[in-house]
């Protein structure tokens, strides 16, 4: 079971980037997760509450429909980018199926111009 | 009730009865498909379920009884801070799906427990078991009490008949088909729950607004309910902070949302998806299974609250329409007229707790109505509220059921199997399970006839605690590798003793709220002391075993990336 930690594919150096990459996208989401709610729905409701957003009053919407439908886009922001996180590190695991894998390397051999 | 009353009443009934039976056999006939054989089976589904069924399971194990029968209704007599159950229930699953989902895959074993054992220790292993088994017990009799409540109201069979035919389909479902008969019927419970939310709120919009899309027409009938509310006296439905100050708002979202990702009957749903990317996507489906009715749920709380204002509000007692006196017969609607003069002057959710206020409300309405009566305020057909019953049904039993199959969990595979019978064959620990499971049902039909307490009071309770033990736990054990036993239990015993004490002391001892801080929310500061004092304690301590680090740094990959996958 440990075996993975000596696995010499595998240094402590990569090991670490994707640690920290993922670390990174999760800290640039939770942010988002807690300012839009906690900062925009309740610290700021009352001067918010002023503001008109298709009829519904800002904060209002924000609190009550908004702030859920972040929620959910987060989530797949977040699935989505693991999948190139994954790819890119070959952490990725066997359902992750040939067509997604086809076009991960394809974005991923665009992105350092082909030379790969 | 004139004839046409009790010819209603009887195809209500009639109807109830079908969609009961129906749906019924289906979950004891998906059960049967899938019965278990084998201890993976039992606990986690063979870890085997594909992204969008398992999102759907967590969003029927999910939403219970209280989400599809009250939450509405409360939101409507709480204006803007309704948001708390809003933001509150929802967010947490942001927590879950980026903290938690994925490594809680990869360490891929039966139980939280499970887990508390192998990263902490053995003690900790025991600590979790009893806060897990403690936590669903507390969150299972509201449950109960709920299927037995729906068969009352619909049926006319008594509350307690109504538990036991409940705790008899929950106990043959959860038996015979174990986590993975209940992963399927809890997707056949979401459909049914579902559909019969938003039908009544559909025909709702239609009735109120010109755009029958519950979600883009609440705004500007809102503003119709502002206007109605000032009227009648009331605060303006959409101003915030006229129920709860703005810090417990803040502390009671966080809480509810942080306990979301600290309950161990959602926590384990992550074991039952087939992969990590499976579980990563398995959150975020269930959000979008769980937002369908939770988006909704406010427009529906606007539109109730409208309807009933303009049925009702300063209007003579006398021309009620038909629909508030079919639900007076239930006293969840109940006129004394203060003033004598005939009219609603005022309103109020709960009668008692305005009197102790000092106030004398002359209507008292319960927020469970609010989405029961809705299929009558909209003229729906019988079928629709048969269905609506069934849903209310589907939600109890699909969240009781994922609740009863953690209490087994916990006492037949961490304290049975892994405590006192570690030679304990494959056919003795699924014996014990299942034991275990049954035992789980007879108690919380026990519960559900004799509840503890104010149940509401309970689940809150439920929240506070999970978000102050199991939250920051499992979130230390993963990002800190420096966390070890002593620093964990530490955290755990201050954090949730605090939040414990303090929900004693502020419901039971007199004590009043500091910074006016309610029960519900104060499992936000118990999750902060936890996190203080492990961390503290932890580094004061010797770091954990090298073994205990290699785990840790085995479950933040989804496999190795040398060729093979490997089996842990």
């Amino acid at each position: 079971m440990a075996q993975s930690v000596e696995d010499p594919q595998w240094g402590d150096d990569k090991s670490q980037a994707y640690w920290k990459k993922s670390l990174r996208l999760q800290i640039v989401l939770l942010a988002i997760w807690f300012v839009v709610p906690y900062v925009f729905g309740i610290l700021l409701a009352e001067p918010l509450h002023d503001v008109n957003f298709f009829g519904f009053p800002l904060s209002f919407w924000i609190a009550q429909n908004g702030a859920i439908f972040l929620f959910v886009a987060l989530i797949f922001i977040f699935a989505n980018r693991m999948d190139h996180l994954d790819h890119e590190y070959d952490v990725h695991e066997e359902d992750l199926s040939a067509a997604v894998r086809d076009r991960l390397a394809k974005k991923a051999s665009k992105k350092t111009g082909g030379a790969e | 009730m004139g004839f046409d009353g009790v010819l209603a009443v009887t195809a209500i009934k009639g109807w109830t009865l079908f969609f009961v039976i129906v749906t019924f056999s289906l979950y004891v006939y998906i059960a049967w498909r899938t019965r278990v054989t084998t201890t993976s089976g039992l606990y986690v589904a063979d870890q085997g379920i594909p992204a969008v069924a398992n999102g759907m399971a967590i969003g029927a194990d999910w939403m219970s009884a209280a989400s599809f029968i009250s939450m509405a209704g409360l939101i409507s007599f709480l204006g803007f801070d309704g948001a708390i159950y809003l933001l509150g229930w929802t967010g947490g699953y942001v927590l879950l799906a980026l903290m938690f989902a994925p490594y809680l895959r990869k360490y891929g074993k039966y139980t939280i427990p499970d887990l508390m054992g192998d990263r902490y220790s053995d003690t900790a292993r025991l600590v979790a078991v009893f806060a897990a088994v403690f936590v669903s017990f507390t969150y299972v009799a509201g449950q109960m009490r709920g299927v037995g409540i729906v068969f009352s109201r619909y049926i006319g069979i008594s509350i307690e008949a109504g538990v036991v035919i409940g705790m008899l389909v929950v106990l043959f479902y959860a038996t015979v088909g174990g986590m993975k008969g209940i992963t399927w019927t809890q997707v056949a419970q979401y459909s049914v729950l579902i559909v019969a939310y938003l039908i009544p709120a559909v025909a709702i919009a239609g009735k109120l607004a010109d755009i029958p899309i519950p979600h883009v027409s609440f705004g500007s009938v809102a503003k119709e309910l502002n206007a109605l509310q000032t009227d009648f006296g009331l605060s303006e439905y959409t101003t915030p902070f006229t129920n709860r100050p703005i810090q417990d708002v803040f502390l009671v979202t966080l809480a509810l949302m942080v306990g979301t990702a600290g309950l161990p009957h959602i926590l384990v749903r992550f074991y039952t998806a087939k992969s990590v990317r499976a579980a990563r996507y398995s959150a975020g489906w269930a959000l979008v299974f769980i937002a369908a009715l939770y988006t909704t749920a406010p427009a529906v709380a606007v539109f109730a609250k409208t309807n009933l204002l303009q049925d009702v509000a300063k209007k003579d007692w006398e021309t009620r329409p038909e629909w508030v006196k079919n639900w007076e017969k239930t006293k969840l609607i109940s006129f004394k007229d203060a003033n004598n003069n005939g009219v609603v002057d005022s309103i109020t959710s709960n009668r008692a707790k305005a009197v102790a206020q000092g106030q004398n409300p002359e209507l008292e309405v319960s927020p469970d109505i609010m989405v029961l009566a809705n299929p009558e305020i909209a003229g729906l057909p019988a079928p629709v509220i048969g269905l609506v019953a069934a849903g209310g049904l589907a939600a109890a039993l699909s969240t009781a059921s994922g609740l009863l199959l953690v209490i087994g969990s916990s006492i037949g595979h961490d304290l049975y199997y892994m405590r006192l019978r570690r030679n304990a064959t494959e056919k003795q620990r699924m014996r014990a399970g299942r034991l275990a499971i049954a035992g789980g049902v007879v108690v919380a039909g026990y519960f559900g006839v004799n509840p503890p307490g104010f149940v509401a009071q309970v689940v809150a309770f439920a929240f506070g605690l999970a978000a102050s033990s199991f939250f920051p736990a499992i979130a230390l054990g993963i990002f800190w590798k420096r966390t070890n036993s002593a620093g964990m239990i530490a955290g755990l015993v201050s954090g949730m003793g605090f939040s414990a004490w303090y929900m004693y002391m502020t419901l039971y001892g007199d004590m009043a709220p500091w910074w006016k801080i309610s029960p519900e929310g104060i499992g936000a500061i118990g999750m902060v002391i936890h996190f203080v004092v492990a961390i503290v304690v932890s580094k004061l301590t010797a770091p954990p075993r090298q073994e205990i680090q290699d785990l840790i740094e085995e479950v933040r990959r989804p496999r190795l990336s040398s060729a093979a996958p490997t089996n842990v």
